[in-house]
């Protein structure tokens, strides 16, 4: 029966003018947002792909539910235009455009069913209610909800109920799907398993989906890209492997990932070009690769990332397994173990403290505070970030 | 020890507040089924001697009235006191507590002063042929606003805002939106308010009492016109005889909605 739905469902949304891929595009142009005098998006430009999985990160005010209530019709912009599969939505109302949100506070409504919930959406297409039937136990057995449609809202738990109201946004078969942070109210069990059921259902039905989040390890696992949002803005779009090491400037590289920020000196170009070479604190010499914008001038003040897990920790300086790379003495402060990974801080200067990632610390004797021990950067790790 | 004299004297509480309740209505039934015109203690026995006159035209017609114009008020206040709640519910105009303000503000004058004024309104219009059902509706409608104001609003307040939002994302249009997601949660809230405006408008004096016209009286009316000049136990054969008609009501209309149901909130 559901597998005699799926192949009938799917041809119907091929030939509603959906493209090989299976999705359709979203382009936001010069979207601007005013809520009184505050400007919630500022003159935004994206280009969501046909079928693609892009997440809208940013800490909280950064206008990326702004932007996604924009897309979806809650909000109109004050400005700009929005293409929904070619054709501007930007002035119709909600219910005109063809988009399906998922809302972090579920928003199943109480008293209906289970099943009327799914069916919702399907009836405001005035679908027959056989077929509705059919749709709805389908989407429902798609989020591991197969046989509740008798059940109340109330009755479910938060991870059964988002997964309804994921399958009352996919029943329809939307061209675009919303996220407004659906997973922030669930334990992070639960979060990291819903991450990868979304993903996979989404890559599954090919719905160009747009989830927006404050959680980047929760953008770096789902997105295919991501663009890091601030004050309205995009600071950088690109893959998870992009945005994780290559950040545009320190915002991105702070939000993203734990990180060192270190302010160096600029003393030149680096050994092989598009480096540079840069004065630590302390007196210590190391090339970083400069990224996006960044071009130091000699003598000028420049922020250099290192990723704790690319730096490597050297308990004695002729340890055996730590690669070759410039090694920097120093004390150790802290010792943060969280099991699975242990970060270690050491403090070089007052001015230079690095954090260490230490995979697996279980098997290796981790250092205490008060202990000398270096710390070893592996050349090609650091990076030189505009200003 | 403490606990123990704490419930002591919540029982004692409850137990008084109970009894304060119950003594006049059992003055009332207990009156309407003795044999005396004045009950004396102890009671000298069971008669229903007093119901043969409660049960006839001179008392069933006032009652009917009452029942008539309670309902239509009921109705309108329900229908103004829902659309002002939503709109207050909604609204994000600075304008808001003043409008609630005055949305119940009939309730702080005298009720005998508006029923006057209405009475002066009508004369100075030269529309005196108003006063009867009418008028009696349209001042009832006063009363009744504030009650159904209340409730409904205490519904509203449990309904997420999100799921009309749902709604319409799904596709439906701002009024199905509301048709088939508000309103069905706002309903116990209504019966509620429309039960209290019933119970305002049929047990109203002060208001009605400039408003009736001489030969059609509401009940409330009727009862203090009779008390004017003898007394008789058939007052509380009629008085019973109206309290279990509105209970009736609030029964059947607890079987659409459960009336101590209309703060929502999630359900079960």
């Amino acid at each position: 029966m559901t597998a005699h739905m799926r192949t009938s469902a799917e041809p119907a949304a091929r030939a509603s003018g959906a493209r090989t891929s299976g999705g359709f595009g979203v382009v936001l142009r010069g979207i601007r947002k005013q809520f009184g005098t505050s400007v919630a998006v500022d003159d935004l430009d994206l280009d969501v792909r046909p079928g693609e999985f892009l997440t809208l990160l940013g800490p909280s005010g950064c206008g990326k539910t702004t932007t996604l209530n924009m897309i979806a019709g809650f909000l109109t912009p004050n400005q700009g235009q929005i293409l929904l599969d070619g054709q501007d939505v930007s002035r119709q109302p909600p219910d005109r455009r063809d988009t399906a949100m998922v809302f972090q506070q579920y928003a199943l409504f109480p008293h209906l069913t289970v099943g009327q919930n799914v069916g919702y959406g399907l009836r405001m297409r005035k679908r027959r209610p056989a077929e509705i039937r059919v749709l709805v136990a389908d989407a429902l057995e798609r989020v591991g909800l197969v046989g509740r449609e008798g059940h109340r809202p109330g009755q479910l738990s938060g991870g059964q109920q988002q997964r309804v109201a994921l399958a009352r946004a996919i029943v329809v078969r939307p061209k675009v799907l919303l996220f407004d942070e659906p997973l922030s109210n669930l334990d992070l069990k639960l979060r990291e398993q819903l991450r990868l059921e979304i993903k996979h259902l989404q890559r599954e039905l090919g719905i160009t989906s747009i989830f927006v989040t404050h959680d980047q390890t929760e953008a770096l696992v789902m997105s295919d890209r991501i663009a890091v949002m601030r004050e309205g803005r995009i600071e950088q779009l690109g893959s998870p492997d992009e945005i994780y090491h290559d950040p545009a400037n320190s915002f991105v590289a702070g939000f993203v990932g734990q990180s060192n920020l270190i302010t160096g000196t600029c003393t030149g170009s680096g050994p092989e070009a598009g480096e540079c070479t840069v004065r630590l604190p302390g007196a210590h010499m190391l090339p970083a690769r400069l990224v996006g914008t960044a071009r130091p001038e000699s003598g000028a003040p420049v922020q250099i990332l290192l990723r704790p897990e690319a730096l490597r920790l050297a308990t004695t300086s002729t340890d055996p397994t730590v690669p070759a790379g410039l090694t920097i003495d120093g004390q150790v402060t802290e010792v943060i173990n969280e099991g699975s990974v242990a970060t270690v801080v050491v403090r070089v200067t007052d001015a230079l403290r690095l954090r260490v990632a230490v995979p697996d610390p279980g098997g290796r004797g981790l250092p205490s505070p008060g202990d000398a021990a270096s710390v070893v950067i592996p050349p090609g790790v650091a990076r030189a970030l505009p200003n | 020890m403490n606990s123990r004299v704490l419930r002591a004297v919540r029982t004692t509480l409850l137990v008084l507040t109970l009894g304060f309740i119950a003594v006049p209505m059992l003055m009332v039934g207990w009156t309407s089924i003795q044999p005396d015109t004045y009950p004396a203690f102890p009671p000298s026995g069971l008669s229903l001697r007093w119901w043969g006159a409660a049960l006839t035209r001179e008392w069933l017609l006032p009652m009917a009235l009452s029942a008539q114009v309670a309902l239509a008020s009921a109705a309108c206040a329900l229908l103004f006191g829902s659309a002002a709640a939503y709109t207050l519910a909604r609204g994000t105009g600075r304008g808001r507590r003043a409008f609630e303000a005055f949305l119940a503000a009939p309730l702080l004058l005298p009720e005998i002063v508006i029923s006057l004024s209405v009475v002066q309104l009508v004369s100075m219009l030269d529309a005196r042929r108003l006063i009867g059902p009418t008028l009696l509706v349209a001042t009832h409608v006063l009363i009744g606003i504030p009650f159904v104001l209340r409730t409904v609003g205490v519904s509203l307040l449990g309904i997420n805002p999100v799921w009309e939002r749902a709604a319409r994302d799904l596709g439906a249009s701002a009024w199905w939106a509301f048709r088939t997601v508000t309103l069905p949660l706002m309903r116990s809230g209504m019966f509620a308010g429309a039960l209290f405006a019933f119970i305002v408008s049929f047990n109203n004096v002060e208001l009605s009492l400039f408003l009736t016209a001489r030969d059609s009286s509401t009940l409330p009316i009727r009862l203090l016109q009779y008390m004017e000049y003898e007394y008789s136990p058939t007052l509380a054969c009629v008085a019973v005889t109206s309290v279990v008609g509105i209970c009736v009501i609030a029964g059947v209309a607890s079987r659409f909605a459960r009336l101590t149901d209309f703060i929502h909130g999630e359900s079960k």
